[in-house]
């Protein structure tokens, strides 16, 4: 195993592994208590019944797609020394950015500068990558290890040939769970959020892509990977368009720095989200009817030709909305997809290439699958499933295209929710501080 | 409860079956979808030497080539087809090391067992100590839940495998089998029926091994009983 490999990562070897070099270090894997266990690598408590090995042992079962941790083991670890190459060039990106990404850019190149932790705040479809160029072409010059993660594969994915593209000379590593590649150490890394679990004390700035892409729970796991991840004496940003309450009470209580780019690039604001309370609507639509608002909600884009998509909670209720409309609206073409659907890529397509009049689904497909010109109808927005995240990320996928930058946000539910409160106070204050100068950095409250 | 494998949460309700079974629905841990993946074994259609799953019940090629090599009784009891869902299950089990997963089957594997009364001895195949150091348990004698094993079938270290060219002659022609019998075992061996306990018969290599093994330090009788085939 290469030296290279222990920088600033949390390497598994048998407890008995010695080394003559003393900069080694090793790390327990586990700490235990009376009755449980702690993972310290994920950070989770186990009952010591339900996770011991034979022998008195013990082991991990909630990181175990990482290589499994176990008493069995130490972490061996090398302190991260930044050893890198230094090239003539990083940056080869040519494009421009627009004044207020430049101003949200220099903000973030900033707060790399001082180490200090940063919300960026862009709506949906801003540029947030590009807005990244530059901060980080001044960390690499400046011999820093930098970090780009997100909790999904598929951003990732998107994110490594774009990088790749921008920063031609820089070796990029990009690990996820799906791969093969052995682990190899560079100056930039694209990873999941999963694999920060692996890293210690690595990263001099680390960037956490769609931080609130998941529940609360996770959250705060999630936060945890990114205080080991990154060097005592490192920085992290934040990027989202849609910050939960831990992040807004930090930006609040002046902990993390924050940067707006409320705009769209066309300059339209979000279009606001209008509630209609139908009590029992999932009852009316087992028994084939529709909410009235939701029948007016469908005339109008049949009359105008406009698509749609109706979001609804779970998967079981797909078939059952689908015969419902059906039944009052013989004539719309439209079908169901979900995230696990066999078929999803080809109903997108359809949908896409304007052969169906809408869909309903429980997801809101890959970031990137954008319909120019839609309405959206989400039923049930009440239900727990929806954070109000993902009602935010919902109501963006309506308005996109500078040709109609408008459009009908429609939510059918029995009660107005927290997440939806919440869901509707953002849009509105992003709105606001759209329309107030861009330029001023204020504060929350 | 949550599912073992697929961690959704096994729905208790509260049908017929569960309030005359009460016990049995408690000891259910993975869900309803995940059992159906596995399959069971359909004696009246398996090989009668292995255990394996096929049309009919003849003797199935590869223990015809057994047969025609070997020379002294064995046959092996298979209770799950080795399939896909089960290769599966043996991955996270086995090779990523999550213990917990032995209790999928534990319950049932070891009523399978019992079945087989008529066995003097009990035996599990054992693992090598460079197994107990990284994986850290024997999956055979996890997955046979509070049956007891009777510890008289040891495996070779893997650094004894040079002094391989050392031995006699005779020893030598056993190549690959890295079975012995410790001395202070053999009267307990002796002329007894030993019904021996492994994870998966795939080739079939190991457990005649450890057969063999135990015939030549005389025991009467040895048979296998293995999770999946
Ligand atoms: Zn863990
Ligand atoms: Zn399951
Ligand atoms: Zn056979």
């Amino acid at each position: 195993m290469d030296k290279s490999e222990f920088f600033g990562r949390l390497v598994l070897m048998p407890r008995d592994w010695t080394n003559l070099e003393t900069s080694f270090k090793k790390l327990p894997t586990m700490q235990i208590a009376e009755t449980r266990v702690r993972c310290l690598r994920c950070h989770t408590w186990h009952d010591k019944q339900v996770v011991a090995l034979p022998r008195n042992e013990f082991y991990c079962s909630a990181c175990i797609q990482l290589g499994r941790v176990s008493t069995l083991e130490n972490f061996v670890t090398l302190e991260e020394p930044n050893q890198f190459e230094i090239l003539d060039t990083y940056l080869t990106w040519q494009g421009e950015l627009t004044p207020s990404q430049k101003r949200c850019s220099e903000e973030v190149l900033r707060a790399f500068n001082l180490s200090q932790d940063h919300l960026l705040w862009a709506v949906t479809g801003a540029g947030k990558t590009e807005m990244l160029f530059p901060g980080i072409n001044d960390a690499l010059q400046t011999g820093k290890r930098v970090c780009l993660a997100s909790p999904r594969v598929d951003v990732c994915l998107e994110l490594f040939p774009r990088l790749q593209a921008a920063f031609q000379d820089v070796d990029i590593a990009l690990l996820h769970g799906h791969q093969t590649d052995p682990y190899h150490y560079a100056q930039l890394t694209i990873a999941t959020t999963h694999q920060l679990l692996r890293f210690y004390h690595a990263f001099d700035v680390l960037i956490i892509d769609e931080v609130d892409a998941f529940p609360y729970a996770q959250n705060a796991q999630l936060l945890y990977a990114t205080k080991q991840a990154k060097k005592q004496t490192g920085m992290c940003l934040y990027l989202t368009a849609t910050p939960g309450d831990i992040l807004l009470k930090k930006v609040r209580q002046k902990q993390l720095g924050v940067s707006y780019l409320p705009q769209r690039f066309h300059g339209f604001p979000l279009p606001e989200i209008k509630t209609k309370l139908v009590f029992n609507w999932w009852k009316k639509v087992k028994n084939k009817r529709l909410p009235k608002a939701l029948k007016t909600f469908l005339t109008n884009c049949q009359q105008a030709k406009r698509q749609f998509l109706v979001f609804v909670p779970h998967i079981n209720q797909l078939a059952v909305v689908l015969k419902a409309i059906n039944k009052e609206f013989p004539d719309l073409k439209l079908t169901t997809v979900f995230s696990a659907d066999e078929h999803r890529l080809e109903k997108v397509q359809l949908m896409r290439d304007g052969r169906i009049a809408g869909l309903i689904t429980t997801t809101i497909l890959e970031r990137g699958v954008t319909f120019p010109k839609i309405d959206v109808c989400v039923l049930g927005a009440d239900d727990g499933t929806f954070s109000s995240s993902a009602l935010v990320q919902i109501a963006g996928r309506v308005g996109r295209n500078p040709k109609r930058p408008t459009g009908t946000v429609l939510f059918i539910c029995n009660g107005i929710s927290r997440s939806i409160k919440q869901a509707q106070r953002q849009i509105k204050f992003v709105n606001h501080k759209a329309k107030e100068d861009a330029y001023a950095v204020s504060n929350l409250s | 409860m949550q599912c073992l494998i697929c961690h959704s949460m096994i729905r208790l309700s509260w049908t017929l079956s569960y309030l005359m079974m009460p016990q049995r629905s408690k000891t259910e841990t993975i869900c309803m979808a995940c059992q159906k993946t596995f399959h069971e074994i359909d004696e009246a259609s398996a090989c009668p030497k292995c255990g394996r799953q096929q049309e009919s019940q003849n003797v199935c090629k590869d223990c015809q080539k057994w047969q025609a090599n070997g020379s002294y009784y064995y046959i092996n009891h298979a209770l799950y087809q080795y399939d896909e869902a089960m290769k599966a299950y043996m991955h996270a089990y086995k090779f990523q090391g999550d213990y917990q997963l032995r209790h999928v089957f534990d319950t049932k594997f070891s009523q399978f067992i019992k079945k087989f009364a008529v066995f003097d001895l009990i035996v599990a195949l054992p693992i090598d100590k460079t197994t107990w150091t990284t994986r850290g348990f024997n999956q055979v004698l996890g997955l046979m839940g509070d049956l007891s094993n009777n510890e008289v079938l040891y495996m070779k270290r893997d650094r004894d495998e040079k002094r391989q060219s050392q031995k006699k002659r005779n020893e030598r022609l056993q190549t690959g089998n890295h079975f012995y019998v410790d001395v202070e075992c053999r009267q307990q061996i002796e002329n007894k029926k030993i019904l021996l306990i492994d994870d998966v018969y795939t080739t079939g290599r190991t457990l005649r091994h450890a057969a063999e093994t135990l015939y030549r330090q005389g025991s009467d009788r040895v048979e296998s009983v293995t999770l999946c085939r």
